[in-house]
């Protein structure tokens, strides 16, 4: 049996989704699989980068992502365990975990540890459950939350936190908290050499505005201007 | 001295009125004082200097009570072996406020790792850092203490974490009136309290050789520019012959820092920092280091009263900055 029809198998994965192909990390536990609605063409690989990467449930000791591209029309945008919303970290399969452990009564820590996720990963799920963003999984965890919606704010993926992070962007801020957060992850960004990494510091900033949503309308301003200003000069 | 339910400076009688009253409660003054008081919800730490709504006193027959008005509280100790869980502790929306013991390990791990644990600067923390009276250094131990168990601690941090309801908010605020001053850029390529080799503009140099070089005060702190915000640390003792300097709280590895230009007087600059209206404030404190060098004996600031301490907590640990706490509603 080809690796990509064991994977298939493993995923759970459902038609039209076929997995295009398969990358093993050994030495970093990690498995990446590429997924494409319909056949991949003669069995051989598609040369399209998926748009999306997702975390998904480990399979087996391995940290699982998914790798897709989503229609664009979201009336078609499939649900399944295996695939993630469009500005998500994270697959519904991954979210359900999370909230079933949450249900079972686990601390975010231990949650953390038994999925071998990170907590601001586990942080993002709880919290799209409490804004409604997912809807089957919000029915199970019947709880809220006080946050404001994240929608003004770009997705982690959004180029616009790299260069907030990287650059020495003079930025106006008020929130004493952002201020010391944002220069912390400005000192240990250079320094990083995993994406993964980068990731994190981005997801911990991004959750701040979340989080503080309410009171960063200037600040949230600032960044919009800047994503703006990133998209014109790559348009000139 | 008073017992209003808002707090000040105030009799261990008053103090215990409120405790019995079940408020949630911060109080500051003698070991000798905290621990005539009642069982409660309240955290306490070790110092005798206060800043009142009468100015800047030393008093060894009072303390100094903060009134919390929470929905919900809870308090804790932590060790240093499981104080990196702190902030993980704290609620969603709430704030916690924290004492640890000057000269104390619980306070070293705080002073190194606060801005790696986990919910760091996500969660609202001040606090501050407890000490003991100036003539009594060597000869006593700074300590906190539990106000559940009543006992006193000089080597565990206490905190009181609150919960606040949907729509209110606690912000953190700094009055720090130091800006770098011309002297050279300084680095250091580890994060630590005790220095002898560091950058200088860019030079292999060593901190001791460049204050005397630059007859620096060295009643100024080091100060370096967090996105805006002037975050001190400040030299407790310069070994020339060793060509060491020792300092009350980390340096961090690559973050550049300059000596601080001097601030006359401080009173009114800080009386012109403080916002006119800093909303409701439910928590202040303000450095020893400002209460000696800047004259702050019998001298008010502004609405900010609390403590006077040895090491302020917003974040992460601070040097001679003025700390307070604000609820703000979202509307």
């Amino acid at each position: 049996m080809r690796d990509t029809e064991i994977c298939r198998k493993l995923l759970q994965l459902e038609e039209p989704w076929n997995v295009d192909r398969v990358k093993v990390d050994v030495q970093a536990r990690e498995l990446h699989a590429y997924l494409v609605a319909g056949k991949s063409w003669f069995g051989r690989p598609s040369f399209g980068r998926p748009k999306m990467r997702w975390r998904h449930a480990n399979v087996g000791a391995f940290k699982t992502f998914i790798h897709a591209t989503l229609p664009d029309d979201p009336e078609q945008r499939p649900e399944s365990p295996f695939l993630g919303q469009v500005d998500s970290d994270f697959t519904h399969g991954l979210a359900q975990r999370v909230v079933e452990c949450l249900r079972a009564g686990l601390g975010y820590r231990q949650v953390c540890n038994l999925l071998e996720i990170d907590v601001y990963l586990a942080w993002q799920i709880r919290h799209a459950i409490g804004e409604g963003q997912l809807s089957e999984e919000g029915k199970l965890l019947d709880q809220g939350t006080n946050e404001s919606s994240p929608r003004q704010i770009p997705p982690t993926g959004d180029p616009v936190w790299f260069r907030l992070l990287e650059s020495e962007e003079a930025i106006d801020i008020h929130l004493l908290g952002l201020r010391l957060l944002l220069a912390r992850c400005r000192q240990e960004f250079p320094a990083l050499s995993s994406n993964d990494a980068k990731i994190m510091r981005v997801n911990t900033v991004r959750r701040f505005f979340i989080k503080h949503e309410k009171q960063l309308d200037h600040e949230i301003s600032q960044l919009l201007e800047m994503r703006r200003g990133s998209q014109a000069g790559a348009e000139s | 001295m008073n017992t209003r339910a808002n707090g000040g400076l105030m009799s261990v009688a008053g103090a215990a009125e409120l405790i019995e009253r079940g408020m949630a409660l911060t109080i500051a003054g003698e070991a000798s004082l905290l621990g005539q008081l009642p069982r409660g919800l309240w955290i306490g730490g070790t110092t005798p200097y206060f800043m009142t709504a009468d100015g800047g006193q030393c008093r060894r027959d009072a303390v100094f009570v903060q009134c919390l008005d929470t929905e919900e509280v809870s308090v804790a100790s932590y060790g240093k072996d499981t104080l990196a869980n702190v902030l993980e502790d704290a609620p969603e929306n709430g704030y916690s406020i924290i004492i640890l013991p000057a000269g104390s390990p619980v306070l070293e791990v705080y002073a190194h790792h606060a801005p790696d644990f986990p919910d760091m600067f996500i969660k609202p923390i001040v606090g501050w850092v407890s000490g003991v009276h100036l003539d009594e250094l060597g000869q006593s131990s700074a300590a906190v203490i539990d106000g559940r168990s009543g006992e006193l601690h000089t080597d565990k941090a206490v905190v009181l974490h609150a919960r606040l309801p949907e729509g209110s908010s606690a912000v953190v605020h700094a009055v720090n009136l130091f800006e770098p001053g011309f002297g050279p850029e300084l680095t250091f390529g580890a994060t630590s309290d005790s220095l002898s080799e560091c950058s200088v503009d860019g030079a292999v140099g060593n901190l001791a050789d460049v204050i005397t070089a630059h007859e620096s005060d060295h009643r100024l702190p080091l100060v370096a520019d967090y996105c805006g915000t002037m975050v001190n640390v400040s030299i407790q003792s310069v070994d020339e012959a060793q060509g060491r300097v020792k300092l009350y709280a980390p340096v961090f590895e690559g973050v550049r820092y300059h000596f601080a230009r001097p601030v006359a007087d401080y009173p009114a600059k800080f009386m012109a920092a403080m916002p006119t209206y800093p909303g409701n404030l439910v928590f202040g404190c303000n450095c020893i280091l400002n209460y000696l060098h800047s004259g702050l004996e019998g001298r008010k600031t502004a609405q900010l009263t609390g403590p006077i301490t040895f090491g302020e907590v917003a974040y992460q640990l601070l040097n001679q900055t003025a700390v307070f706490l604000t609820v703000e509603h979202d509307d």
